[in-house]
């Protein structure tokens, strides 16, 4: 007797619902993409209890007509892709053909679409992969989705899910992350009557990073722009220190407008602000990278989160030099009365839910996010949102430290200056130690590559993917001194090691150097130097209790002009900070 | 326990057996000296488990006794006392009162029955060799040990006797020292790598007369034996490093320089080298001299020395502080330096006697 049987298409799709509907976010990220794959410019997300109990999308998408819609709910049926090559040139958020079956299969599902040009639209409704109804029926166009009971016949996966508290809390971070991907769309997010985020949809990144923020997080940012002749290109915004947080949520990778989980660019971002973070604390970012679709490859999971560059090398130097450019063209000086706050909460309560739209049971979405309505929600939200408001950016020009009038020196450690608006309060061993360290570092640089000899030769035994890289980067260990051969099976001969290594573990080392050793640029780097550089420099500096005097000020001040040092010290800290002449006045009531 | 000594003949040992005491150890114990009364005498451990001492001195002893007693506070009590008679008593629960004109200290020790007792090593076959001999041999190579642990063997230095010559070897990977001398004995060929560290604490506690000093090698121990003193160390286990293989036979440019003024030359020159974080000095060896070149963000030295100088001229780097750590350590007023190229090693002698042979590695210069 036959004992392996073919399973029925019912049970085929709640077995691959279950990969890609794990919860009601899940939903809504495959629907949203779905409206802004139709084109939508305008798409309203409304969820009720987390989205159990419904989740509705409306946008204003292209729509289809009843066959595509009948066809909409067959697995691997697609619009997006027509054969395996189209794979290679996806530009389209889903492609997989697999979304709407799993979740109608599901929930209790409603589809209301109609195409443009239609003169009226359909309504399907699917209960659990079913298709119950099909009538004909007049609506606006574009498509809405009302997703009811989710695992409504699957009461085991119910169990599963999280309160409807932190099922919303999901959705939102979902949200926030699709609004900051696409900054042209505008995305309204209503969650239990009270909108969330609303996104003006103007195509500037900014607006929606402050859609998601709040208003406060601008002066906080520092924009990234770069372009590369290939295709290539990195924009985004990176905050400030103050913006740092204590882990990555607040890093946010868009490849080709897709939100996108990588370690690789988090390091990258994280290695090229390094020496302005502190211990355990990581850089918020908003970073969009383009690329031409062949040169990445998105189809490695059913979520997409993870992708795979076909040359991380030349994404991730680039990327890391894009940083550090903008780094360094907007130094930070952290004020005292800094006012910001970018959690999201805050902002909530400051927008007040502009357009209530519960949901009843055969309402269709009002007319509201078309075209027409679009533009005025935008105009409505600019000026709200202070866009051209400069004040509260602390920048300093760093050419102007020589302009500052010294007041003096605070617990002799301070020195204090102010310019028409400002008082910076100056840390002079932190200053000191960066101009030290600065300085140090371009001597060594320098430095012509020497080796110190070794005999007998050490030998260094590595696995197998050490010994790949060793070889590919044979000519980069050179450049840092270690002259290395192949000694048959998978060891090596150290023949010469660098100078400055004096009496270390030459195997410790070495590995140390291979782990840093950038696979992707094939760099080796010494990092070890770096921080015996900053020792010296920290030693060399002045202390903090040192009096210095007037003329000794002002060489640094001079110095810190010249040199145009980034504003923190090698170890993280920050090297100055600032009270604005408003700021105080505030504080002795002098204006309210 | 009850005894009576001087304190200067006490400090002395303690003193000598605290060079084996742990400063830091997880066993407070290990951090004491083990005191003991054997007859007419007091006898005085210290130990880390690598290295034990023990020494001997005389006593008068009142009643029999041991206890264990934390060393460094022990060794600066004693230090700071009179010169005069130290009484020392052993009271209830391991603490111990020490008595010495009007001074009156009692110190808690601990109970001596846990404390290690040091390896019994039968002295057969001792080599025989003078204090002073192996005292210049320590310290002509010891400088030369390594001190990172990748390579196990060379944290220590290989002593090695055969036919009646006794060999010294320390080697980092850098440079390598070797000292020879002469001994009267009869014993067959025999090696043991001793631990840096416990060669140097020997190095230190050896006087340099004439006396002898008898070593004994075992499979996993080597015996000092002063006499009053026996240090124990442990052994480093592995096979050293071929030396002879290294030293090479041939030179293609040999120099004879005078050391004070090779030495006085170097240590300028290293005081600019220091500023550029790699300590590098360049010789350049032509038309009879010597130069000498260092330079950094600092500035810059030229030294000129007149050499006696056979064969090829040759520019060659070295690491400043391996030249000095060798001409800081002989006494000799004329070295010969054999050279090949400027990435093969130099050796350096003295210009009178074969014994010492020192082997420095060089800096090669990129570009």
């Amino acid at each position: 007797m036959a004992v392996i049987r073919k399973l029925d298409n019912r049970t085929v799709n709640q077995i691959a619902a279950g990969e890609v509907v794990e919860r009601p976010a899940s939903i809504v990220k495959e629907l949203v993409e779905n409206s802004i794959d139709a084109g939508a410019s305008a798409i309203t997300v409304e969820i009720e209890q987390g989205g159990v109990s419904l989740i509705r999308v409306t946008d204003n998408g292209i729509g289809m007509d009843r066959d595509d819609a009948e066809m909409s709910f067959h697995r691997h049926a697609t619009s997006k892709i027509s054969d395996a090559d189209d794979l290679d040139r996806i530009n389209s958020l889903g492609f997989r053909g697999e979304a709407l079956a799993s979740i109608a299969a599901v929930t209790q599902l409603e589809m209301i679409t109609r195409q443009p040009e239609a003169v009226s639209g359909w309504h399907i409704i699917n209960h659990g992969g079913q298709i119950i109804d099909i009538s004909e029926t007049g609506c606006p166009e574009g498509t809405t989705v009302l997703v009811r009971n989710l695992f409504y016949n699957t009461p085991a996966r119910l169990k599963f899910l999280k309160s409807s508290r932190s099922e919303a809390a999901a959705v939102s971070d979902l949200l926030a992350k699709l609004i900051l991907a696409n900054p042209s769309v505008s995305i309204k997010y209503i969650s239990n009557g009270s909108t969330v985020y609303h996104s003006p949809g103007n195509g500037r990144l900014l607006s929606a990073i402050i859609s998601v923020y709040g208003k406060n997080i601008k002066s906080d940012l520092i924009p990234v722009e770069t372009h590369q002749e290939n295709g290539l290109t990195v924009s985004g915004f990176i905050g400030k220190p103050a913006l740092y947080r204590s882990n990555r949520t607040h890093q946010s990778f868009y490849v080709n407008s897709r939100y996108v989980r990588s370690p690789l660019l988090s390091q990258c971002i994280e290695e090229a602000v390094k020496e302005q973070t502190m211990i355990n604390r990581f850089p918020w970012c908003v970073i969009k990278i383009a690329l031409p679709a062949a040169e990445v490859d998105v189809n490695v999971h059913p979520s997409k989160t993870e992708i795979r560059f076909r040359n991380p090398a030349a994404v991730s130097g680039f990327l890391s030099a894009a940083i550090k450019k903008a780094v360094m063209a907007a130094p930070y000086v952290p004020a005292v009365f800094h006012t910001s706050s970018s959690d999201h909460k805050h902002h909530h309560k400051e927008q007040k839910a502009v357009n209530v739209n519960v949901d009843k049971q055969n309402e269709y979405p009002p007319k509201s996010e078309n075209e027409s309505n679009r533009k005025a929600i935008q105009e409505e939200m600019l000026p709200k949102y202070g866009m051209k408001n400069e004040e509260g950016d602390h920048t300093i020009n760093v050419s102007d430290f020589m302009k500052l009038n010294i007041i003096g020196t605070a617990f002799s450690t301070f020195i204090l200056a102010e310019s028409d608006t400002e008082l910076y309060i100056i840390d002079q061993h932190a200053a000191h130690e960066r101009l030290i360290y600065e300085q140090l570092k371009k001597s060594i640089m320098k430095q012509e590559v020497v080796s110190q000899q070794l005999l007998p030769p050490f030998i260094l035994e590595v696995t197998h993917d050490e010994f790949i890289a060793v070889t590919d980067n044979m000519e980069s260990f050179l450049t840092v001194g270690f002259e290395i051969e192949p000694f048959g099976g998978k060891s090596f001969l150290i023949r010469g090691i660098p100078v400055i290594l004096k009496e270390a573990n030459i195997s410790e080392i070495f590995h140390e150097l291979l782990d840093r050793t950038d696979s992707r640029t094939g760099q080796a780097k010494l990092l070890l130097q770096d921080e015996d550089i900053i020792k010296v420099s920290c030693k060399k500096a002045v202390k903090a209790h040192d009096r210095l005097s007037q003329q000794e000020i002002r060489s640094l001040l001079k110095d810190m002009d010249e040199k145009r040092i980034p504003l923190t010290c090698p170890h993280g800290r920050p090297i100055l900070i600032s009270m604005s002449k408003y700021e105080l006045e505030k504080k002795f009531k002098r204006i309210q | 326990m009850k005894f009576t000594c001087s304190q200067n003949n006490f400090l002395e040992a303690v003193l000598t057996v605290q060079k084996a005491v742990s400063a830091r150890s997880s066993t407070p114990l290990l951090e004491g000296i083990l005191l003991e009364t054997q007859k007419d005498v007091l006898k005085l451990v210290g130990t880390n488990l690598d290295l034990g001492i023990e020494t001997y001195i005389e006593a008068d002893i009142r009643e029999e006794g041991s206890v264990v007693i934390p060393s460094r506070l022990l060794s600066e009590i004693i230090r700071k006392l009179p010169d005069a008679e130290i009484e020392v008593t052993l009271l209830g629960n391991y603490s111990v009162k020490i008595v010495c004109l009007n001074s009156l200290v009692t110190l808690q020790g601990f109970a001596p029955d846990e404390y290690p007792s040091l390896p019994d090593i039968s002295e057969s076959e001792p080599i025989e060799i003078s204090k002073m001999l192996l005292a210049k041999m320590i310290r002509e190579t010891i400088f030369a040990v390594a001190t990172d642990e990748s390579r196990p063997v060379l944290t220590g230095s290989l002593l090695e006797v055969e036919d009646g010559e006794v060999t010294m070897v320390s080697l980092d990977g850098y440079r390598l020292a070797l000292q020879k001398g002469r001994i009267e004995s009869s014993a067959g060929h025999r090696k043991v790598i001793i631990p840096g560290k416990s060669l140097g604490e020997i190095g230190r506690i050896i006087d340099g007369s004439d006396d002898n000093i008898s070593i004994t090698i075992s499979d996993r121990h080597v015996l000092f034996d002063l006499g009053y003193t026996r240090i124990i160390s442990r052994v480093l286990e592995g096979e050293f490093i071929n030396y002879r293989q290294i030293i090479p036979e041939d030179y293609r440019t040999r120099v004879k320089v005078d050391t004070k003024i090779l030495t006085s030359s170097i240590e300028r020159a290293s005081l600019i080298a220091r500023e550029g974080k790699n300590n590098l000095i360049k010789l350049n060896l032509q038309d009879q001299k010597m130069t000498i070149t260092a330079n950094s963000e600092s500035g810059q030295v030229y030294e000129e020395i007149p050499v006696l100088l056979e064969g090829k001229d040759l520019e060659i780097a070295f690491n400043a502080r391996y030249f000095m750590d060798m001409l800081k350590a002989i006494p000799d007023q004329e070295i010969c330096m054999d050279l090949t190229t400027n990435v093969s090693p130099c050796v350096i002698r003295p210009i009178k006697g074969s014994d010492y042979t020192y082997l420095l590695l060089p800096v090669r210069i990129f570009g």
